[in-house]
């Protein structure tokens, strides 16, 4: 069977570890518990064209303290780069990282994740700002692990974009 | 790489027990492409006393998946969660020609480390969210 090693990477509390939850054990918990280091989990992803064992590496979010070590991306097949949607500042965390794992990893696929719509009212990142993202050809999926949107979509276009050997 | 402290034989041991006894050493030497060519130390605290000479490693340590055959000439990766609940800190290290990685425990440092780190991060959420309500208040955008 296929096993490909999956990065979640941003900001802290931006919902990365949520969505590892929703979409491995399907639960979601209110509370903001920040991760250290990495949490491993994997999930079995079965679609009609093939069988994919992800290994999830949840890498804690980059903040003033702790940056994300490029260490952790080693081997990555793709990542998930997630957005806060309420937080403007975290797609310039998120800008910031993808161009780090270009130059230390090199062009993986990433699917780029606007977290929270649960939140819609209150987001700041702006159509606009989709608008642009789009502009420099990131795929985009729009997330709540709360409300279970579009988490099954973000990690199966992450799969197919693996299989089709697509660059990010 | 620094170069070594050239330490008495009395200190050096020291810390070397030390080391290995606080947190629980386990060693693999293994092969360009992933296979276990020798271990020793704590196996069985990383859920390894099955592993045997030829496996591949990402069999026993899932998360080594993709390491191979590019596994880092030297690295550190700190705090790794399993899903069994263990905290491993990996090192990647290579010393004349050999690829050996090794295993500690940090689930002590790591509780530590969560509680400052999560003290850091609910301050910096909240000055955010004041932020945005101060801006909000003086009608900036």
């Amino acid at each position: 069977m296929i096993q490909k090693k999956v990065c979640m990477v941003g900001a802290f509390a931006t919902g990365k570890t949520s969505l590892v939850a929703r979409f491995v054990k399907g639960i979601y918990a209110d509370k903001y518990q920040t991760t250290v280091g990495v949490k491993i989990d994997k999930k079995l992803v079965e679609t009609e064209r093939f069988t994919m064992n992800m290994i999830l590496w949840d890498i804690h979010g980059e903040d003033e303290f702790q940056n994300v070590r490029m260490s952790y991306l080693r081997g990555a097949a793709a990542y998930l780069l997630v957005i806060d949607g309420t937080r403007r500042a975290t797609l310039d965390v998120a800008l910031n990282l993808r161009a780090k794992v270009s130059e230390n990893i090199g062009d993986i696929p990433f699917v780029g994740v606007i977290s929270k719509c649960d939140l819609q009212a209150e987001w700041e990142i702006t159509e606009q700002d989709i608008a642009l993202l789009k502009e420099k050809k990131f795929d985009l999926v729009r997330t709540s692990a709360k409300t279970d949107v579009g988490i099954e979509r973000c990690f199966l276009q992450l799969a197919d974009k693996i299989m089709s050997g697509a660059p990010s | 790489m620094a170069k070594a402290v050239d330490l008495p034989d009395a200190i050096a041991h020291y810390l070397f027990t030390r080391a290995t006894q606080r947190q629980d050493l386990a060693y693999l030497q293994v092969s360009p492409d992933g296979c276990i060519l020798s271990s020793g130390g704590t196996l069985a605290k990383y859920g390894l006393e099955t592993a045997k000479v030829g496996d591949a490693i990402d069999q026993h340590l899932l998360f080594l998946t993709g390491f191979f055959p590019h596994p880092p000439e030297q690295a550190v990766m700190p705090y790794i969660q399993t899903e069994q609940g263990a905290v491993i800190d990996v090192h990647f290290i290579v010393e004349s020609g050999k690829q050996w990685i090794l295993l500690f425990d940090t689930a002590n440092e790591l509780e530590k480390q969560q509680q400052f780190q999560q003290v850091a991060n609910d301050a910096a959420l909240l000055r955010q969210q004041l932020t945005k309500q101060i801006d909000a208040a003086r009608g900036s955008p």
